[in-house]
């Protein structure tokens, strides 16, 4: 049963005749997420959210590496985290990382680390939203896809692409062009978006659709027009190590590459 | 323009490319580099040795091959399309024995194999082997043979060449220090294939592979301690060579 408007639901199928009793099965409806703050964030008089008046949320390793590339080297404070738990007292699991610079206390980014299970996703955007409790922040969402999963009929695609999707309340520029219909998007950048369509909250979703199934640094560098438009033209500054931390995040492990001698 | 012509391996572009080819080619810039030197009485093969991960067992992970008695290959590119390929010319070789009654020529099973990688060039539903062989051994009557075959079913005899990473620049660098002298002595005929791969591989003998054949004799992988003598012996000769120009400048400028 679908939790939230435009939650796409994944049924089991019947005609598979399930009898084992795996004791390893992790009951969904057990599992939690909480937002954990920092000490430093926790008082009642620290509020944060009422501060901020953008929010960006990133998902994925690509717009994780651009958020590390042009905001997360500057000075920063941890809020707080998004954890998963098992149940409500087993050990957290990092889901996200909650983040705002010294210099830029009204832009909040959410970094996800871990990819946030569907059960779980209403709960993460229910949460996030209510700790901002601003009904004047503005949202920008970036997320990344398989080229695959792109539809088109035109020929001449070369990847990456970079696509925008927002609420009908968000009246500023966008960067890349409008996702073309049969396409959608799901997941956690879909709950997040849709949650803000139905509040008015103002929202821009930004995905890259990419061809290659690992890491590469055009992924990364695709979303660069974004760096003309709020927030980024605000708090985004090129760290000096920008090529190191692209290596880094493009590098695998040469000897577990098997594939070429 | 090359979306609607490079899906296809039987279907060739307006201006005559085939474009699965030419990245099968790609694919063998992706393997390590190995370096082929022919000498008058030795031949040479010395590949840059992949690091391997902690767990894993060494010797599973080998660039360079034994295809017959006298005849052995590098390559790079598809470790599991080098597998096949290997496989195959191993059988011949030994199928041609049979046969025949003789050891294959080095040429000969260079020939098949570039015959198989170019029927894989021409047929619906496969792609090109993405890899690229030297072959190096020595013929019944005692010549020493050195060929390179690539992706598209090419192949050709050569005096020494690379293949893999970096090999365009391994290439020149033999270009340049190749000749007939040194090919006459076997020691230097090591030495050129060592200094070309020390071009290209970053830490050292650690990280190289070498395999000679001499006339009549089996195929001899190089222990560490050889090859580290080698490199010890380039070394050496860079800073003389530093020195001596070091010197020459000092005294033109007094």
């Amino acid at each position: 049963m679908a939790t939230f408007f435009g939650e796409v639901v994944f049924s089991a199928s019947r005609a598979i005749d399930d009898e084992d009793d795996d004791d390893s099965f992790v009951n969904e409806n057990s599992e939690v997420i909480t937002l954990d703050l920092s000490p430093a964030f926790s008082k009642p008089t620290n509020d944060v959210g009422k501060a901020t008046d953008q929010l960006v949320l990133t998902l994925g390793p690509a717009a994780n590496v651009f958020a590390d590339c042009y905001i997360l080297h500057q000075e920063k404070e941890t809020v707080g985290t998004m954890n998963k738990r098992l149940d409500r007292d087993g050990q957290p699991i990092e889901g996200a990382i909650l983040s705002r610079l010294r210099e830029h206390t009204d832009v909040l980014l959410c970094k996800c680390v871990k990819d946030i299970e569907q059960h779980l996703q209403f709960s993460f955007v229910e949460q996030l939203f209510s700790f901002l409790g601003n009904s004047n922040t503005s949202v920008t969402i970036l997320s990344s896809c398989s080229g695959s999963d792109y539809k088109t009929h035109r020929q001449d695609v070369s990847f990456p692409i970079l696509r925008c999707l927002k609420t009908s309340s968000f009246t500023g520029e966008v960067a890349a062009p409008h996702l073309e219909p049969p396409n959608t998007i799901s997941g956690l950048a879909s709950s997040a978006l849709s949650y803000c369509q139905i509040h008015g909250i103002p929202a821009v979703m930004y995905v890259i659709y990419t061809d290659s199934i690992f890491m590469d640094s055009g992924a990364i560098t695709a979303f660069n027009p974004l760096l003309k438009l709020q927030p980024f033209r605000k708090v985004a500054k090129k760290t000096n190590n920008f090529q190191g931390i692209i290596k880094a995040a493009v590098d695998r492990p040469s000897n577990l590459d098997s594939l070429y001698t | 323009m090359s979306d609607r012509y490079d899906r296809a391996i039987t279907v060739f572009s307006p201006d005559g490319h085939l474009f699965q080819v030419e990245y099968a080619q790609e694919a063998v810039k992706k393997g390590s580099t190995a370096v082929g030197v022919r000498g008058q009485d030795i031949v040479v093969l010395g590949v840059e040795k992949k690091s391997v991960a902690k767990l894993q067992e060494e010797r599973t992970v080998r660039k360079i091959c034994l295809l017959d008695d006298h005849v052995c290959m590098a390559f790079a590119g598809l470790t599991a399309d080098a597998r096949i390929l290997i496989n195959r010319a191993r059988v011949e070789c030994q199928s041609h024995k049979l046969t025949v009654e003789d050891p294959v020529t080095v040429e000969y099973i260079t020939r098949h194999m570039a015959q198989l990688k170019q029927r894989y060039t021409q047929s619906n539903g496969r792609r090109p082997f993405g890899l690229s062989t030297l072959v190096m051994g020595f013929d019944y009557d005692g010549t020493p043979r050195l060929y390179q075959t690539d992706p598209a079913g090419t192949y050709h005899s050569w005096k020494a060449n690379a293949i893999g990473r970096s090999a365009k620049s391994v290439r020149e660098f033999l270009e340049e220090h190749y000749s007939e002298e040194v090919s006459a002595s076997e020691h230097e005929t090591v030495k050129l294939a060592v200094k070309a791969l020390l071009e290209v591989v970053q830490s050292g003998a650690k990280n190289i592979e070498m395999a000679v054949m001499k006339r009549g004799e089996p195929l001899k992988m190089f222990e560490l301690e050889e090859i580290e003598k080698f490199v010890a012996e380039i070394e050496k000769e860079k800073e003389e060579e530093a020195e001596k120009k070091k010197q020459k400048k000092a005294g033109k400028e007094t």
